[in-house]
């Protein structure tokens, strides 16, 4: 065990020397998708050792899938769960104001998580179906919701309101032959060549605010990829001997509290919380059979790295039925391969105080989401 | 044709609204333009952040604003184009509560700073 907590710290030792150097390299290519973010209802359907559900920036879409690895050789994954934040959707269609959108940001950002995976515990083509909910309570580092970065554009449109009116449409009213001294000569152009005028403008704007605005945006997130963030999650979980519906069973309910607190520039403290309430669907017995079991998990998550490339260490401490107690000692990494696509990689012991036995836990999955700059409709 | 609202000159004062739906940021500035003329007086400047004080209340004697124009001059950013896709920007005209009428625009972000410029002709009963 000794061994394995020294190699834990040299790993993530190396990880904040490394960060420190990639930082330079990645800030050119950083995305506002910090990390796609673990999905309630996916967590509950997959045999995750780890308890901790990482909060993150909502998007209106994400999906993951998993086993892309299994005995030993790359499979086309059969785990599936996509996660949707049904009031940003809503939303696109019917704008609302900016002060109501900033008011009602825990509405706008609670996410449905639907999962699906293999379940062999029932039956050899048997799947497990799960419904997830999560809402972030506290979500700091959002650049959407951010006052700071809305009176710096506030600044910016000031400036490019006046330019547009006194220098850009006079230039274009010029070469549309549209007298600037005739009355209402503006309202001509408008009326004339809204859109033309349109495309004019966002050149000019392009050339005098766009990189000033990409370095602001990459500053912002280098600085706050490890806001304060706290999220609860909530998930339920069937199983079926088979594809049908009428024959799910319930399996288990989950509930997680995930807070997220910076520590230093590089890195990020993760404090969760899971509860688990399940059934065991093997036991035929009748005296036994529906029992209803307990475990409580308190994970710790320290996450080192920078938006794209991040290395952690993890602890877990979990009291399961049968008054077992079971230490989690964990670590990995996850890295941002392409935009919206994340590569996560993590192994560790899981050792029962109680029984004096430990087992080697590992996984790779992929996670994605869709890239910053894609547009749904 | 610009949109042209119809005022009750012994009625109360106009009152004119910016509104910007859609989740933006904002900065604009209300105009006045004297009848026949390009001269004008910026009456209103602000942006989004608070909804409340995007209003101004035109001058006194009402009747001397027939034949006036009122610009509502906009540069705006979508803050979430990805998700939040759509806008809004009206400017309405009320007298003695009521909404005598608006002029508004509509449009999709493009994921850079915008520009809108909106007319209303302000006529005599």
């Amino acid at each position: 065990m000794k061994h394995i907590f020294t190699l834990c710290l040299f790993i993530v030792a190396v990880f904040h020397v490394k960060a420190q150097d990639i930082d330079s390299l990645t800030l050119s290519k950083m995305k506002l998708n910090f990390v796609v973010p673990d999905i309630p209802a996916f967590k509950s359907v997959n045999a995750d050792p780890s308890n901790i559900l990482r909060p993150s920036t909502p998007k209106a879409f994400a999906v993951a899938f998993s086993k892309f690895y299994d005995n030993k050789t790359f499979v086309i994954p059969k785990d599936f769960a996509m996660e949707i934040a049904p009031v940003l959707l809503i939303r696109a269609e019917k704008p609302v104001t900016l002060q109501k959108y900033l008011k009602h940001q825990v509405i706008n950002n609670i996410r449905i998580s639907l999962a699906t995976s293999t379940d062999t515990a029932l039956y050899k083509v048997g799947r497990s179906m799960a419904v997830g909910l999560r809402v972030s309570l506290i979500n700091k580092g959002d650049l959407a919701t951010d006052t700071v970065f809305h009176h710096y554009i506030l600044r910016k449109l000031d400036q490019y309101k006046s330019d547009a009116r006194k220098v850009h449409m006079r230039e274009f009213a010029k070469d549309h032959g549209i007298s600037t001294d005739s009355v209402d000569w503006d309202y001509t152009v408008i009326s004339k060549y809204r859109d033309e005028f349109a495309k004019y403008l966002e050149t000019k704007w392009s050339e005098q605010y766009d990189k000033e605005i990409e370095k602001f945006k990459s500053e912002y997130k280098k600085n706050h990829w490890n806001a304060v963030k706290l999220d609860f999650a909530t998930s339920v979980t069937s199983s079926s001997p088979d594809t049908l519906i009428k024959n799910i069973l319930f399996k288990k309910c989950e509930a997680w509290m995930t807070l997220a607190l910076p520590a230093g520039k590089n890195a990020q403290v993760l404090i969760g919380a899971n509860y688990r309430g399940f059934k065991n669907l093997n036991d035929t017995m009748r005296t036994s059979k529906n029992n209803f079991y307990s475990n409580v998990s308190i994970p710790v998550r320290y996450l080192v790295g920078t938006n794209r490339v991040k290395g952690f260490a993890e602890t877990q401490y979990q009291y399961a039925s049968g008054d077992q107690q079971l230490f989690l000692f964990n670590m990995g990494s996850e890295f941002n391969v392409y935009d919206g696509i994340w590569v996560n990689l993590y192994g560790g012991v899981n050792y029962n105080s109680t029984r004096g036995t430990s087992t080697f836990v590992a996984n790779f999955n992929l996670k994605m989401s869709f890239p910053e700059k894609f547009r749904f409709f | 044709m610009m949109k042209t609202i119809t005022f009750n000159p012994n009625g109360s004062p106009l009152l004119v609204k910016a509104i910007f739906l859609g989740n933006m940021n904002a900065s604009y500035s209300i105009e006045l333009r004297q009848k026949g003329s390009n001269d004008g007086t910026v009456i209103l400047k602000g942006d989004n952040t608070n909804p409340a004080d995007d209003q101004v209340t035109l001058p006194v004697p009402v009747a001397d604003n027939n034949g006036r124009r009122l610009l509502l001059d906009t540069g705006f950013y979508g803050l979430t184009p990805d998700v939040s896709k759509n806008y809004e920007i009206r400017m309405e005209v009320y007298q003695d509560n009521k909404l005598l009428g608006f002029e508004n625009e509509t449009g999709t972000f493009t994921g850079n700073g915008q520009y809108s410029l909106l007319f209303i002709q302000l006529i005599s009963a």
